[in-house]
């Protein structure tokens, strides 16, 4: 037996009515552990004057929410950039969160910064410092990214990099050591020159 | 002829060298796709070519094999086609692709130079690394962060090297061996990396009938009973967290594995170096409970009894709470005994007789263990491992308990009703819920 044509448009009608009851509601956010809004999915939107802080740094590509944090207001921070979910470099982690973007671990920018190499949300600066890395051996827990001071044996000679061997024995991660470019073209200022990688698991 | 052109006449000549049959395939923009098969596909950073050269073409069948060792080992299926992602040089790798969503990437650079006495060693270390992260994480959450992993990283350690020399053997590549030679010596003394808990897995691994297919069996007790170690209610590391694991990889030996693990220090007591983490001693006897709570849950579910409550209390860490008791016989599982005094399905250790279990086994021992039967700790039963006799609380038989009618004008009429009632049903809960939120 078929029900009549009208009783599955009012069936229909009424299932309209339920969605449209939901959407003329904007769900209120979720509350994380730590007091927080939870965001970062669909229909969990940070408010104007906050941004989503995801842990880890995963841009939203995990598994947790993120938490709606205050973008700071005044930024007085040296220039030490970084590299946001927006796939763009800010000047610093509290620009970055002063435009509400979160920095992104895995480290997505494209376009580099003359004279810097990119160290996962990080860059660093590739004259004075390199990129150590402990991989993480936990899915969706991030590697350990710091920017760490160039031993004096491995400072660039003018535009030339060093090899790997600059480093003394028994640096940490040493077994792993790669050259890392340098936003800019070669041949621009300070672009061109080559920062280090060493990369290890504990 | 421009830089930009140069290096895709280089690309174009390599590539079309490295993979002849390379298809299109979902990578990005700025990368080639050098390999694809019905397991794995490699997208490839075009500079990456252009700078250190050809990619070699050995990473590909390891590839495939590699995902092949751990769909077995882990007792995860496949999900689609795997992709090694092959970025500019980061230093980094992790898992998920950017490109093309399940997979590993790997910084570009890995795959080129020698270290530890193999040709591309952090390639062939890194990509399975980050690939056997993925499949730990499809089992469980949480494991403990002072032996497993978490940068004391002893069980991927011990499984890098034992998957290196296995397919290295497999496809008679002693470069491949070479690596795992090499990534084995890191932590043995005399190693950069020197670390007792990685002989410690090796020296269960090496148990009798352990091996992967000791390890695979563990995993799918665990995933059957429904655990994830992150739900058992306490923090990580913590002495219950352990207790569990080690009572897992107990039943996959048929033995007591605490003793090996307590000589590397592991829950005996010892500090595990990390600031904030507590020392704590395991206890043999919470141990035997937490493993016998798994097999009295197994063999009561496939004997008829109800085991919901025993198994939420097993998998949130209250194994005490356990009251399911499942008897000696058919249904207790070939990866446990049976204690004859009091008729129970036990931990295989605690087993006061030789020929006990039955014959049934759980869906996960019988369908992991790679032919090779039982625990090896109960007797008779070994080897039998069937299904036939699998716990209740399994998965159904793929068709079993469907009463849907076959497709016809009568089930399309059928249809409509119920559609009508789902409809209905939708739009209830959406109202619900909404006044919830309200």
């Amino acid at each position: 037996m078929s029900p009549s044509k009208s009783t599955v448009r009012w069936l229909f009608l009424l299932a309209a009515l339920g969605g449209a009851a939901c959407r003329s509601h904007a769900p209120a956010p979720e509350t994380d552990a730590g007091g927080g809004r939870a965001c970062g999915s669909p229909g969990l939107a940070c408010g104007v004057g906050e941004y989503c802080s995801f842990t880890p740094n995963l841009c939203g590509k995990g598994k947790r929410p993120g938490t709606c944090r205050p973008r700071p207001v005044d930024c007085h921070e040296a220039y030490a950039p970084v590299c946001g979910c927006d796939g763009k470099i800010a000047a610093s982690e509290c620009e970055a969160h002063a435009a509400g973007i979160d920095l992104d671990v895995t480290g997505g920018c494209r376009t580099g910064v003359p004279g810097w190499i990119a160290c996962g949300p990080r860059l660093c600066d590739a004259r004075q410092s390199y990129c150590e890395i402990v991989l993480s051996d936990v899915f969706e827990l991030p590697t350990d990214y710091t920017c760490r001071p160039l031993p004096a044996t491995c400072v660039p000679d003018g535009d030339v990099a060093r090899p790997c061997d600059c480093f003394p024995a028994g640096t940490r991660c040493g077994s792993f050591c790669g050259h890392l470019p340098t936003g800019g073209p070669a041949g621009g200022p300070a672009g061109g020159i080559e920062g280090f990688h060493l990369t290890c698991r504990l | 002829m421009n830089q930009r052109i140069k290096q895709a006449a280089i690309l174009t000549a390599f590539v079309g060298v490295a993979a002849p049959s390379a298809q299109a395939y979902a990578c990005s923009a700025t990368e080639t796709q050098v390999y694809s098969s019905a397991t794995t596909a490699w997208c490839v950073e075009n500079s990456i070519v252009a700078t250190y050269g050809a990619f070699p073409t050995a990473y590909f069948v390891y590839g495939d094999n590699v995902i092949g060792e751990l769909v077995s080992l882990f007792d995860v299926p496949a999900q689609g086609v795997y992709t090694f992602e092959v970025s500019v040089p980061t230093g980094g790798a992790h898992t998920g692709s950017e490109c093309c969503g399940t997979g590993v990437t790997v910084t570009g650079d890995a795959f080129y130079g020698s270290a530890y006495g193999a040709t591309g060693f952090w390639g062939y270390l890194l990509s399975l690394h980050e690939t056997i992260n993925d499949f730990t994480g499809q089992v469980s959450s949480g494991w403990p962060t002072d032996f497993w992993a978490d940068h004391i990283s002893a069980f991927p350690n011990s499984m890098d090297w034992h998957v290196m020399e296995t397919l290295g053997a497999k496809d008679n590549d002693a470069n491949l061996q070479a690596a795992g030679v090499g990534q084995k010596a890191r932590f043995y003394p005399g190693g950069d990396s020197v670390d007792a808990r990685v002989p410690m897995f090796d020296s269960i691994f090496a148990l009798p009938n352990y091996g992967f297919t000791g390890l695979s069996r563990v995993f799918g007790f665990v995933k059957h009973d429904g655990l994830s170690w992150d739900n058992l209610g306490v923090p990580n590391p913590d002495v219950k967290r352990t207790e569990y694991v080690m009572a897992y990889l107990s039943l996959g030996a048929g033995t007591p594995v605490t003793p090996i693990m307590q000589a590397a220090h592991v829950g005996d007591g010892t500090p595990d170096g990390v600031a904030g983490d507590a020392p704590y001693t395991v206890s043999e006897g919470n141990i035997d409970a937490i493993a016998t709570a798994h097999c009295a849950i197994a063999a009561a579910g496939s004997q008829g009894i109800d085991v919901t409550s025993s198994r939420a209390a097993l998998t949130s860490g209250n194994y005490a709470g356990v009251t399911a008791a499942g008897t000696c016989g058919a249904g207790c599982p070939s990866e446990c005994g049976c204690k004859a005094t009091t008729n129970r399905c036990v931990a295989p250790w605690l087993s006061d007789t030789v020929a006990d279990a039955g014959g049934g086994g759980t869906p996960a021992a019988s369908s992991s263990a790679a032919g090779s039967g039982g625990a090896g700790g109960n007797g008779g039963a070994a080897g039998s491992g069937g299904s036939a006799g699998g716990s209740s609380a399994g998965t159904p038989a793929k068709g079993s308990g469907c009463t849907c009618r076959a497709g016809g004008a009568d089930s399309e009429d059928a249809r409509v009703p119920a559609l009508g009632a789902l409809v209905a049903f939708v739009a209830l809960a959406l109202s619900r819920g909404c006044a919830r939120r309200r």
